[in-house]
């Protein structure tokens, strides 16, 4: 009988739990979705903002927001294209394979706003580029590097030796091989693993906040080292006038933009993982 | 001319290794030597309790304090909660529905940090605040309560993996023997994903070091440790919350500049190592039992 | 064991028809396959009861439907009646626990729990009942003599049970069933995955164990079914295509599909 009962509480318990797991994803996107939604108008998004973001809309912050990632995407993809090329095709010595997974471990774990201070000294200072748009690219393209190459190198290193054994017999040089056979998966990988990083690099405040970003009066830059205003560092600075409702509706309008472009990044890069996990060789 | 394509080949494919190496290095290199200066002039003053730019008093202890119990706190709520949830999704949830579940938590996992934090001011502080009958509800306890919900999906899905991942021969076996499905699951199931379980765990204790905005807009950013030292209800401040706050206003090659480079190299060390346990602890666990 | 036959004056095992588990009208359908079709069949006391056929003829599943250990499997529909000592297994209040303890279950490959051989054997029983150290080590020995293990492992009790060999590991899985005390024992292949010597040990073992056990045992080993059955149910396509006495199935069956199997090992059961 006292089994039973242990059972029964345990029971319990695994169902208190995910209720109150569920409870709070469910709390937190009926919150953004609502208070989103009363926050967002034609005008909202394609008009400036005015008066410290209180009053107007956010056009530049979104025309800001995708510049970074866009170069960002320019900047990571073909470096993390070639390291995972290396990594699985040239690498031969477990200990090389043993260094450059404990760099890109490492760089995955380095926390957010570490990457934002290496950019404020390397840049900003030491190369004096000031606050430019272009090193958010530059440090947001490091933060994702990882996750690309991580997932290229999975796709690649899934294609079967005899694929390589059969091509190089049919007298291919290496990069012929690399092209024809292992390039295609390798760059199905290469995307997927990109929209996971830009999913999050999107959203990324810590990184850019000294760097990249002004908060006011900025327009369209034209150069590569001017700022930009971007959505993550918008809802900043509306958070710190958070007593300030029109200011709150702000940012709440703004989050909501800012998580459905992470969603559409994070969803395209689930409907590839579900769509190509089941590719058999 | 093939080999020369082979040649252009190979010649970006190194490349753009070295770059990437480089880049890892680098960020090492730099943070490194702007925290020499901190570390040379104050040396073992950094742990001491005051911060002081104008009178030159650099003591981090008490951020050093700030990040731990908002871990913990996080840790302490997110545990229980999320292996409760990963039990549910793995072992109860009929396996047509937990792919879709899965899906939803991940894709929660991904909201931006910056949100979490706007909605721990909208909502959060102030239930704080009047739960308690607080002045103000930005306290470390408000900062860890969220901070375990941001790490809760990273918890969910990889116990889930970990649980999923244990052979059904196992369940089955203990079944045959007579027991209930909790002394399934607690004494055959557990034991068995203990390690990659684990190994989630420390990848969501980096995540909680690490945390920046959400914890900085919650936290209240006073540089003490509260009296008494486990009065969660106090604001407080942690390395991650000092460095967004103070780092744009202090001058580059200051002492103070290089103080906080400092903590941020402390952090980024002991994050690092955490990242690489856990590499190396996973890698190791692959599988003993199959 | 004397005071058993004492018990049982007519303990002429061979022809003991009591009957402990029942089958009527029972169907397992998976998703869309139906696995089991309206099987009737009887599992008789203290015999070596062995269900033999094709791989996929179902045998398996209709093992697995008698401790209900299927349960929890995605997509899975059950209907019809198994009865044991005259009480519906799938009736509503039956605690699933129980009967596993009554009924106890032995895999085909061999699935040891990560500890200690002396903890694997009583990791079962431990559960059902409070035990002193003392007690543990007691019904170890017991155990692992029943299954003739104990001179190879009593002086290595607290090792890891993985050191084991696949067929040691199995009398040890054999053993940790047996101590829990059930009245039935269900055997899924025991012996597929060992080497010869080995199958021959656990073989040995099940004649011994019929005295005091009911033994359900599916095997695709005609051979095997032929040195240790008393009872023989053939199984084609999710149907019991003749049950009987070994004797009468191996030298007069009734039915020519089960002649052709047993003799060439082959099974076309829309003849």
């Amino acid at each position: 009988m006292n089994r039973k009962l242990t059972n029964a509480v345990f029971k319990i318990f695994v169902w208190a739990a995910m209720a109150a797991s569920f409870g709070i994803l469910l709390f937190l996107i009926s919150v953004l979705f609502w208070k989103g939604f009363g926050a967002i108008s034609f005008d909202f998004l394609f008009t400036p903002s005015s008066n410290f973001g209180a009053e107007g809309g956010i056009v530049y912050q979104i025309v800001g927001s995708i510049l970074l990632i866009v170069f960002a995407t320019l900047i990571a993809f073909p470096l993390s294209l070639g390291f995972a090329i290396y990594k699985s095709e040239y690498v031969k010595s477990s200990y090389v394979q043993n260094i450059t997974d404990t760099l890109i471990y490492g760089l995955n774990g380095i926390p957010s706003i570490i990457f934002g201070i290496f950019g404020l000294i390397f840049f900003v200072n030491l190369l004096n580029t000031g606050i430019s748009w272009f090193v958010g690219s530059i440090i947001l393209a490091i933060m994702i590097l990882p996750t690309i190459i991580l997932s290229t190198y999975q796709a690649i290193n899934s294609i079967p030796d005899s694929f390589r054994e059969n091509a190089l017999a049919l007298g291919l040089t290496k990069w012929q091989l690399i092209t024809t056979t292992l390039l295609p998966r390798g760059l199905s990988g290469a995307f997927t693993g990109l929209l996971i990083g830009l999913s999050r690099a999107i959203g990324e405040t810590a990184p850019i906040m000294f760097i990249a970003t002004a908060f006011s009066g900025v327009t369209i830059p034209v150069g590569f080292f001017e700022p930009v205003s971007a959505l993550p560092t918008h809802i900043l600075a509306l958070a710190q006038q958070a007593t300030n409702p029109q200011a709150l509706q702000n940012a709440w309008g703004t989050s909501l933009v800012l998580l459905l472009l992470v969603l559409i990044f994070s969803i395209a890069a689930l409907w590839r993982r579900v769509k190509f996990s089941k590719i058999e060789y | 001319m093939l080999v020369s394509y082979n040649k252009i080949g190979k010649g970006y494919i190194m490349l753009s290794t070295y770059i990437s190496m480089l880049i890892a290095l680098l960020i090492f290199i730099v943070l490194f030597i702007n925290s020499f200066d901190a570390i040379s002039q104050v040396g073992l003053k950094l742990f001491t309790l005051e911060w002081n730019p104008s009178k030159n008093e650099y003591g981090i202890l008490s951020m050093l304090y700030g990040t731990l119990s908002v871990t913990v706190i996080a840790l302490t709520i997110a545990i229980p909660l999320g292996i409760g949830t990963a039990i549910f999704t793995s072992e109860i949830l009929p396996s047509a529905y937990r792919i879709y579940v899965k899906s939803i938590i991940e894709l929660l996992a991904g909201i931006p940090s910056i949100i979490y934090g706007l909605i721990g001011i909208a909502f959060f502080s102030t239930w704080i605040a009047s739960f308690f009958e607080l002045a103000s509800g930005r306290t470390i306890l408000t900062a860890g309560i969220l901070l375990s919900i941001m790490i809760l999906p990273t918890i969910v899905t990889l116990s889930d993996d970990a649980i999923n991942n244990v052979p059904k021969k196992y369940r089955e076996a203990a079944k045959g023997l007579g027991l209930y499905p909790f002394e399934v699951i607690k004494n055959t199931v557990l034991p068995i994903a203990k390690k990659d379980i684990t190994g989630a765990i420390l990848l969501a204790l980096g995540r909680a070091l690490g945390e920046t905005m959400a914890v900085m807009l919650l936290i209240g950013s006073i540089d003490k440790i509260p009296t008494p030292f486990y009065n969660v209800l106090s604001p407080g401040q942690t390395i991650t919350s000092k460095l967004g706050r103070e780092i744009g206003e202090s001058a580059f090659g200051s002492l103070h500049f290089s103080a906080l480079n400092t903590m941020g190299f402390v952090l980024m060390l002991l994050v690092i190592i955490l990242t690489l346990i856990t590499q190396l602890y996973l890698r190791k666990s692959n599988r003993l039992y199959e | 064991m004397e005071l058993k036959e004492l018990k049982e004056p007519i303990a002429d095992i061979k022809n003991n028809t009591e009957t402990i588990i029942n089958v009527s009208g029972f169907n397992v359908t998976f998703g869309e396959t139906r696995v089991l079709k309206d099987i009737a069949v009887s599992f008789y006391e203290r015999q070596v009861n062995c269900i033999i056929g094709p791989s996929g003829s179902g045998k398996s599943t209709l093992l697995r439907s008698i401790n209900r250990i299927n349960e929890g499997t995605d997509q899975i529909d059950i209907n019809g009646m198994i009865s044991f000592k005259n009480t519906d297994i799938y009736g509503k209040d039956r605690d699933l626990t129980l009967l596993r303890k009554e009924i106890g279950m032995v895999f085909q490959r061999p699935c040891v729990f990560p500890r200690s051989i002396l903890e694997n054997v009583v990791f079962g029983i431990q559960h059902h009942q409070k035990l002193s150290k003392a007690e543990k080590l007691e019904i170890a020995e017991t155990q692992l003599k029943a299954v003739s293990l104990w001179t190879e492992v009593s002086s290595r009790l607290h090792e890891p049970a993985h050191s084991l060999s696949i067929g040691q590991q199995q009398r040890l899985c054999i053993a940790r069933a047996l101590a829990v005390k059930p009245s039935v024992l269900l055997m899924d292949e025991p012996t597929s995955s060992l080497d010869p010597v080995s199958s021959r040990v656990i073989e040995e073992l099940m004649s011994e164990l019929k005295k005091e056990y009911t033994i359900v045992l599916v095997t695709h080993n005609i051979a095997q079914a032929q040195r240790i059955s008393d009872h023989l149910i053939f199984m084609c396509e999710g149907k019991v295509i003749e049950s009987g006495d070994k004797e009468k199935l191996f030298c007069n069956p009734d039915k020519i599909q089960t002649k052709t199997y047993l003799k060439d090992e082959y099974c076309d059961c829309n003849q």
